[in-house]
């Protein structure tokens, strides 16, 4: 026999199911302690509008992470992929994470209905003339209870989706039917329109309106991307943690960390050109009310116009482009663990940072009487105990859900009809 | 040309290419791959109608050195778009001789010298160079392109397209012994062992 051919089917001594029942409760309740400390400490009084605002920066990220794993499930099926199957379980694991992240919106609302987290809720305190115009026009779209109803309803179609594909999947490790494969398959095209949608449509609500006045169409794909390299990196990092742990030892080799490598490293440069694209075609245009929310966050060279977020912008330049770029070109990086880990953390990182770029300098709009476009002299950092908390409980909750749902059942989809392919696979 | 007639007198006359081995299927040929690797030669290759899984591994294959040379295309496109794209926007020029002079040209009254503008042309001179230097990298270090091949004498290499598996070592091989090649060949499983003539 061939000496270098692994096996086409699942070893019988390979660990599939990893029970953390007890780690993933402990860190459920650790996080929503944490999550309700930074509420006591900061939730009220000065600060309480800036803990809703650092409270929505790392609920989009976690809920990008989870969109990040739906979206991976999706295109694994619509393209009949063999490669990425034994990868496949964790990215439905972290899409289903989503059911806590409909817990974890509750906060949003109360931000929006007592907390001004909107400015739009109230136009003629945070917007002056032509700005109050545009945001006073678009009130049929932006106001209290469409909001709501809107998250809800993107909410319940991201639930049924990802607890669609889990529960069929699961099925299919007790039965093996391949039938629920072409199922799967079959509902993973019109999903992804589904997904389009209501991800644009989100991002727009959700980042987007904390200026009422501003406008991208581009905006939606900008933070897909972001979630889809945040997902594909914790991703790794949840198979590296499974692997240490003892489970999917031998079903999981450098080819398949090579995958998830790659998709890192093609959605960071997908990234950086959506990042671009959206800035240059404003750069150029050049109308003002387009501008001002890139001068609001320091995007421009002007002396005036440079403010903290400036810096952060080339933090994000050569940490969420330049540098993981030149990291990833070599696939000897993308076979590495301890390598590919060090990018994985590095790149949420920079995730992270990228969405609070996106949502604190709204904190400062509409403060004293400029309109957006020249406030810059009024921009503070943020970067402090509400945000970085919320950043360790929301995480601890998103973590241990991760872990609950993941305990209940295999790692891997073993009886996928494609697992033997998968298995396999090698990135020559 | 008097240094080939020295090396070869008669240059008419065949010269030995190589031997060449056939294989009934990929498990023998893997197997004697790894067996001519692990007897030392350096000049030889595989022939298979299909990608063969671990082949490269048996034939103790090196990493191509593709990739650097298109890491040296990519770095050379960057480098050359960021000094054309600066130097023709550059406003201060108007001293040097008129051939080297820049052409400043006043956009939608931006900075002569806007990145953001720029991006566009370092990309794709960055992809540009970088797409050459792999496709024509590939052309040369496989010695593409050429109109025949010595190995193409064999009635029966044909076969490499649809059903069989060959070996061939070449005679400029230093370990290169006939004898002693086709002994390693016939241990190694080879259905068929013939001597190929390059007759170029």
């Amino acid at each position: 026999m061939n000496p270098h051919a692994h096996h086409t089917t699942l070893d019988p001594a390979e660990r599939t199911t990893l029970p953390l029942v007890s780690v993933g409760r402990i860190a459920l309740v650790v996080g929503l302690v944490v999550i309700a400390l930074v509420w006591a400490i900061s939730g009220a009084g000065e600060g309480a509008r800036r803990f809703y605002f650092a409270y929505l920066t790392n609920f989009a990220f976690y809920l990008s992470l989870a969109l990040g794993g739906l979206f991976f499930v999706l295109i694994t099926h619509v393209a009949r992929t063999g490669a990425t199957v034994v990868a496949r379980r964790i990215g439905e694991i972290v899409a289903a994470a989503v059911v806590v992240m409909v817990v974890l919106a509750v906060p949003v609302v109360i931000g929006l209905l007592f907390f001004d987290l909107y400015t739009w809720v109230d136009p003629h305190t945070y917007y002056h003339g032509e700005h109050l115009h545009a945001v006073e026009g678009k009130a049929i779209w932006l106001n209290e209870s469409f909001f709501i109803a809107r998250l809800a309803v993107y909410l319940l179609v991201w639930v049924a989706m990802a607890v669609f594909f889990l529960r069929t999947s699961r099925r299919q490790d007790e039965t093996g039917d391949p039938q629920l494969t072409l199922r799967m398959e079959r509902f993973s095209a019109p999903g992804l329109i589904l997904f389009g949608v209501t991800v644009t449509l989100a991002a727009f609500d959700l980042i987007m309106s904390l200026d009422g006045a501003w406008f991208s169409t581009i905006f939606g794909v900008y933070y897909f991307a972001g979630g889809v390299v945040g997902f594909y990196s914790l991703q790794c990092l949840l198979l590296l943690g499974s692997q240490r742990r003892g489970a999917l030892t031998g079903s999981i080799n450098e080819n398949h960390y090579h995958d998830v490598g790659k998709m890192m490293f093609a959605f960071t440069v997908f990234w950086a050109y959506l990042a671009y694209s959206q800035y240059m075609l404003i750069w150029y245009g050049s109308i003002p009310e387009e501008t001002g929310w890139f001068i609001f966050r320091g995007a421009s060279t002007a002396d005036e116009h440079i403010n903290i977020w400036s810096y952060v912008i080339l933090v994000m330049l050569f940490g969420h482009f330049v540098l993981p770029f030149l990291g990833f070109i070599s696939r000897h990086v993308k076979r590495r663990r301890a390598l590919l880990a060090v990018w994985a953390v590095w790149l949420l990182v920079a995730h992270w940072i990228d969405l609070l770029w996106l949502v604190m300098p709204a904190l400062d709009l509409g403060r004293g009487e400029a309109a957006p476009a020249n406030a810059a002299s009024g921009i503070t950092p943020y970067l402090g105990l509400p945000e970085i908390g919320l950043l360790i409980g929301m995480g601890a909750v998103f973590m241990g859900a991760v872990a609950l749902i993941g305990s209940r059942g295999h790692l891997i989809p073993v009886k996928d009809p494609r697992l033997g392919e998968s298995l396999v696979f090698e990135n020559v | 040309m008097t240094e080939s007639q020295v090396d070869n007198p008669t240059p008419d006359a065949p010269v030995t290419y190589g031997l060449l081995a056939e294989f009934e299927d990929v498990d023998t040929l893997l197997h004697a791959a790894v067996g001519v690797r692990d007897a030392g030669f350096r000049r030889w290759d595989c022939f298979s109608p299909f990608p063969v899984h671990g082949l490269n591994k048996a034939m103790g294959m090196k990493d191509t050195r593709l990739p650097r040379l298109v890491f040296g295309g990519g770095v050379a496109g960057l480098g050359i778009a960021v000094a054309m794209t600066v130097y023709t926007m550059s406003a201060d020029t108007l001293d040097v001789h008129y051939a080297l002079q820049s052409y400043p040209y006043l956009i939608s009254g931006k900075p002569y010298n806007s990145f953001p503008a720029f991006i566009p042309v370092i990309f794709e001179l960055t992809v540009l160079l970088s797409a050459f230097a792999a496709v024509f990298g590939m052309l040369g270090l496989n010695r593409l392109p050429r109109l025949h091949h010595p190995l193409f004498n064999s009635e029966r290499f044909r076969r490499a397209t649809t059903d069989r598996f060959f070996i061939a070592v070449e005679a400029d091989d230093e370990k290169y012994d006939e004898p002693a090649v086709r002994r390693l060949f016939e241990e190694l499983g080879a259905s068929h062992v013939e001597v190929i003539e390059d007759n170029d």
